[in-house]
């Protein structure tokens, strides 16, 4: 305090303050490249990253799952079921509304248990189903797309898959019995149930 | 000559390519991205998520335009484009793995998988935006005073 004082007292009356100081100016680019655009150069590779990563988790989520005419794909639609298409095949552009049947199903296997694979056969569209084993849950309900999932299943007994939830126009999937080789392409209304009955050879 | 041709393409670049790219994932962001995640939270059944196609495609357009002499022009007239840019895409972003992960997480009808997810979609995006803020306060993506545009 009597520093700051002595100061005061000793400062002359004609002092000057900041107007005879001189801030440092940042340099004015002039040649080259300007800084703006260095700095944009050097963020881009940021960019191309963040597009790279977003690109990869597309594909990584994307099913590529495309609905292709044919005859084979035809048939399947007519008739129902299929023993040549391959499991995940999409047969519809958009769900038909189809309501479909209940399946006795004879298995080839001498196992206890079997497994199916069962997929969304037309657009990905957010329909919930669940799968019963004998009137026991072998799965929370999950929404289909056009990527089968896998679930054990007792090889003797009612398998039920249930509608739980319609994202427009039916509950549209397909079901790939493994101990058969056999492709079925059903619907169900929500809240509905199909039964596939399985009984060993 | 030579000026008039890259000027020409700098327009054809911005009306036909970049402005359409900015406007449609800043409309998707807040009329598809960001309602979706909601609608999950509010519904419980998840919905697919687009958000990645949109951020790839941004930023292949946002890159081209930052890495091209004649397509940055629009960068130097409209200086205010770039930060807006390059904010728009990093929220894209942000917002497209949030969407990502309530997909997969509601996929299945399972009350604590909900939660979880939820729970993992919140840490994901107050992270996000914090690794974001501390970012753009380290390196600003202003135009400064003795920048000279180009």
């Amino acid at each position: 305090m009597n520093n700051i004082k002595e100061l005061t007292q000793e400062a002359p009356s004609n002092f000057q303050y900041v107007s005879s100081i001189k801030m440092p100016e940042e340099k004015k680019d002039t040649v080259g490249e300007s800084a703006f655009t260095q700095r944009m150069i050097r963020k881009s590779g940021l960019v191309l990253a963040a597009g790279i990563v977003a690109g990869v988790l597309f594909i990584a989520n994307d099913t590529g799952s495309v609905y292709e005419y044919n005859e084979e794909v035809q048939q399947a639609v007519d008739t129902r079921v299929s023993e040549t298409l391959s499991v995940g095949t999409v047969i519809a552009e958009k769900d038909d509304g189809y309501i479909g049947a209940d399946y006795d199903v004879t298995l080839s296997t001498d196992e206890e248990e079997t497994t199916i694979q069962i997929w969304d056969y037309a657009s990905e569209d957010g329909d919930y189903v669940q799968i019963l084993a004998d009137d026991q849950a072998v799965s929370e309900p999950f929404m289909l797309t056009n990527k089968p999932v896998t679930y054990t299943v007792p090889a003797d007994g009612e398998i039920k898959i249930v509608g739980i939830r319609d994202g427009g126009d039916g509950i549209t999937y397909g079901i790939y019995y493994e101990s058969d080789g056999f492709i079925v392409y059903n619907g169900v209304e929500q809240g509905g149930t199909n039964t596939y009955t399985f009984t060993k050879e | 000559m030579k000026k008039s041709i890259s000027n020409v393409l700098a327009v054809i670049w911005f009306f036909g390519v970049f402005i359409w790219a900015f406007i449609i994932g800043l409309i998707r962001l807040f009329i598809s991205i960001i309602p979706n995640v909601l609608r999950m939270i509010g519904t419980g059944y998840a919905v697919k998520s687009g958000g990645f196609v949109l951020c790839f495609v941004c930023a292949v357009v946002f890159f081209l335009t930052m890495i091209v002499p004649v397509f940055r022009k629009c960068y130097y007239k409209l200086p205010w484009l770039y930060p807006a840019s390059i904010i728009l895409l990093m929220n894209l972003f942000i917002f497209s793995i949030a969407e990502f992960i309530m997909e997969k997480g509601f996929s299945v009808m399972s009350v604590n998988r909900h939660v979880l997810t939820v729970f993992l979609v919140l840490i994901q995006i107050v992270v996000c935006r914090a690794v974001m803020s501390v970012y753009l306060k380290k390196y600003p993506l202003v135009l400064r005073a003795s920048d000279r545009l180009e």
